[in-house]
């Protein structure tokens, strides 16, 4: 047998998630198992694993559309605010590292703990399945990434306002006006506050929920919502680059 | 009487969190003079978001007003942009001091 080929239940320990999951991802061409041995068993290849783990933003999608809710690794799920928080601390700290984002360092940090915070407020006691959140960054690559599989922007707008009537009206609400599914708070900054950063430094933002999809990047004035017709799912996905 | 902010945390983010900061540092507003100026000084903070600093700067502004001014906020981007911002949604008024 080829060296350094792993079991499918240990690459699915490492990768958190089912061996149902893996088998399905081999058959969709997702991440392609090796088939060895008499019986023809699955097995990964160690490098393909650590190529999947790399890349923050296959491995938190794969988690938001799944129909299946699985337990995250714990090196990505905040299963709470103050877990998130002590890791957005670690991040601040990480990030001082990178002598070039020195300017604007805070400003990554802030957006990233709104999206992150807002995914908690809006879904405490509401969870569908999984409570938490991902959140993974990767300063190689320079990308963070933040993912929930709570009830979308839609479902907590419409809260307050009923006549939302898609994703991508309520996307557009979202980071546009002040408004809040935890109306009478006085809350529904944290989004704008995003949009205002993203569009005034260095940064690009790739924001989904439903099926509607925000980018935004340094410099743009308007808000360009797209309908992703295969890739829907329920919670809310945020990749920003810096 | 100076609130540094740098004693909450030098990455204040959440509304949670910021409401917290609030309610436990109220009390010691209580007893000051009625004339006395609240100094809010960002020195030494990392990361300031509006969502903490709705919820610990909007009750101290609206109780004391004019007697407020924030100090040391120009070196940070993060308290620029979101003192731009609740001054552009909420209509404060910050007394800022360079």
């Amino acid at each position: 047998m080829e060296r350094k080929l792993i079991p499918i239940y240990e690459a699915a320990k490492m990768l958190g998630v089912t061996m149902t999951t893996l088998r399905r991802w081999d058959e969709a061409g997702k991440l392609k198992a090796v088939r060895a041995g008499e019986k023809g068993h699955r097995y990964y290849r160690k490098k393909d694993i650590d190529l999947f783990i790399q890349d923050l933003s296959t491995i938190s999608w794969e988690w938001v559309i799944d129909q299946a809710a699985h337990e995250l690794d714990s090196h990505y799920h905040c299963a709470n605010s103050a877990i998130f928080q002590s890791r957005l601390e670690k991040f601040n700290e990480d990030l001082m590292n990178i002598k070039d984002v020195t300017a604007i360092h805070s400003l990554i940090v802030a957006v990233t703990g709104e999206i992150g915070n807002n995914s908690f407020d809006h879904n405490l006691g509401n969870w569908p399945d999984v409570v938490g959140i991902f959140f993974g960054y990767d300063l190689k690559r320079r990308n963070i990434v933040l993912a929930d599989r709570g009830i979308g922007i839609l479902a907590s707008l419409q809260r307050v306002r009923p006549s939302l009537a898609s994703h991508q009206d309520a996307l557009r609400v979202a980071f546009t006006e002040r408004i809040t599914g935890r109306a009478p708070e006085s809350r529904g900054n944290g989004l704008k506050f995003v949009r205002k950063v993203i569009c005034e430094y260095p940064l690009t933002l790739d924001f989904r929920t439903g099926d509607a999809r925000l980018i935004l990047r340094e410099g743009d004035r308007d808000i360009d919502i797209h309908t992703e017709h295969d890739e829907f799912f329920r919670g809310c996905f945020a990749s920003i680059t810096f | 009487m100076k609130i540094q902010l740098k004693k909450f945390g030098t990455t204040l983010s959440s509304r949670q969190l910021g409401k917290e900061a609030y309610l436990a540092f109220r009390p010691n507003l209580k007893n000051i003079d009625k004339d006395e100026q609240i100094e809010i000084d960002f020195s030494d903070v990392d990361t300031f978001s509006p969502s903490w600093g709705d919820e610990f700067l909007t009750p101290i502004i609206d109780e004391f007003g004019e007697r407020v001014i924030l100090t040391n906020t120009q070196n940070n981007p993060s308290v620029k942009v979101t003192l731009e911002l609740l001054t552009e949604l909420e209509g404060k008024q910050f007394k800022v001091i360079s």
